[in-house]
């Protein structure tokens, strides 16, 4: 009799297990806009002039980094600054300059999605910023 | 304990059919068509699909090319209508197999190069060139088997930016175009990686944009303002009124959802996908088959503001001017 009822406790919660497993959410959609933190508009950083970059391959790049200039496909490109969300280490924020674009801007990285985007001094790169902050949701 | 041996097995051999079965069976849809053009157009079409890829470089980078055709191409009566694809960052058509089949089932031939890099839309137009040279190659399956003179593109993010460009700089020859998730100029790199105002406000052909609620950051519907095109309705404004356009956004739709095969499977998170290909597959390829193969009754799914894409249960934030 305890041998049955062992195995029909066993049945059961196998059972529980594999409801749970499979009724588990998986990256529920998000409403449009959920996450978004609405922050104040941020004056264009104007950087002092800088010299025409040159190319500066660090052996300590961190991988994220090499990603990130992988993507510009510009090999005059430059990076200071660069953090990584600790809770979504595939996003990271910091600043770039490029051969176009010599002055060091923001921009923020989606490295999951290969997104790079670029401080145009918009509102709506204040709101694309706000990926950058932990707990933040994460595209 | 041979009962008890047996009984553990007896239920991990349940538990593995059960979780085998209960994908397929208890899965509920994401964004299932409602009216009768999407469904129509939300189910795959009558032809079998083959696919391949070209043994040579089909573009200026040296990338190959894969085509997506009707198997039974050689047999048909008529000449086909070419999509031209284009990738979205660091993807390649095996990114986007379903949708890619599914368009193919529909009686399309469908190009895309292996460029991982297509916003400035040059690897689009090098990839119809080569399916230029293959309509007059003997020896090529696609030997007089296409119709330029309905030629479209569609592409995903940076990949939508280089679908447009590419009927913008092809001289009218590509029709129409697809884009989805076409990302705020924000996230061009370099700018001219993107669809360029201007290049937009000079065009002609006609353009479908497509994203999805759930990918505010990149793509959103609308914007706080700036002169960037940072937005698909700033988008679709600023696309002239001389063009045939449509916007529309798929709820709960992030922006990998279209890489779904057709859901987004056990791995989905490691593709940033929710919930699949599924609503894509109806509208869009409803939009080609009335663009370049003819079919009105598809076109008029999209007539501004009465059509039946505004009244379909999946998409949000929609509008067109199609009379």
């Amino acid at each position: 009799m305890a041998r049955i009822s062992l195995i029909v406790a066993f049945l059961i919660l196998a059972a529980v297990a594999a409801g749970a497993f499979f009724a588990w959410p998986r990256s529920a959609p998000r409403a449009p806009d959920a996450g978004a933190v609405v922050i104040q508009p941020l004056a264009p950083r104007e950087a002092a002039p800088v010299p025409t970059p040159v190319p500066s391959p660090s052996p300590t790049r961190s991988a994220i980094e090499a990603a990130i200039l992988d993507s510009m496909a510009d090999p005059r490109a430059e990076l200071r600054d660069v953090v990584t969300r600790r809770d979504a280490p595939q996003i990271a924020c910091g600043e770039k300059r490029t051969s176009r674009d010599p002055v060091f801007r923001r921009f923020v990285w989606l490295g999951h999605l290969k997104m790079l985007a670029t401080d145009d001094g918009s509102q709506d790169f204040g709101n694309i910023l706000a990926v950058c902050r932990e707990g933040q949701a994460v595209p | 304990m041979k009962r008890l041996s047996r009984a553990i097995c007896i239920t991990l051999v349940s538990a593995t059919a059960l979780a085998a079965a209960l994908p397929a069976a208890a899965q509920s849809v994401p964004n299932a068509p409602t009216g009768p053009v999407e469904t129509q157009y939300y189910a795959n079409g009558a032809y079998a699909t083959t696919q391949t890829r070209s043994t040579v470089a089909c573009d200026s980078k040296g990338n190959q090319c894969d085509v997506f055709y009707p198997t039974n191409i050689a047999s048909l009566n008529t000449r086909l209508p070419l999509v031209l694809w284009a990738n979205g960052t660091g993807s390649t058509a095996d990114n986007y197999p379903n949708w890619l089949k599914h368009l193919a089932s529909w009686g399309f031939i469908v190009v895309a190069t292996r460029d991982q890099q297509t916003g400035y839309g040059n690897t689009v137009l090098d990839s119809l060139a080569y399916m230029q040279a293959q309509d007059t190659n003997p020896a090529s399956p696609f030997y007089q088997r296409i119709d330029f003179a309905h030629v479209g593109a569609a592409g995903h993010s940076q990949g939508a930016s280089g679908a447009a460009n590419a009927m913008f700089h092809s001289v009218g020859v590509i029709k129409t175009t697809v884009t989805f998730e076409l990302p705020n100029q924000n996230w061009c790199n370099p700018a001219d990686n993107c669809l360029l105002t201007p290049t937009l406000t000079g065009g002609s052909g006609s353009i479908f944009y497509v994203s999805g609620t759930a990918d505010s950051l990149i793509a959103p519907d609308t914007q706080s303002g700036g002169t960037q095109l940072n937005s698909q309705t700033a988008w679709y404004n600023a696309t002239p009124s001389t063009m045939l356009k449509a916007k529309g956004l798929l709820k709960g739709a992030n922006h990998n959802d279209i890489t779904g095969t057709p859901g987004c499977g056990l791995l989905g998170f490691l593709k940033a996908c929710a919930n699949g290909v599924y609503g894509y597959l109806g509208y869009p390829t409803a939009w080609l088959a009335w663009q370049l193969k003819g079919d009105a009754v598809a076109g008029a799914a999209f007539k501004s503001g009465t059509g039946e894409f505004f009244t379909a249960n999946a998409w949000q934030g929609r509008v067109s001017n199609i009379p």
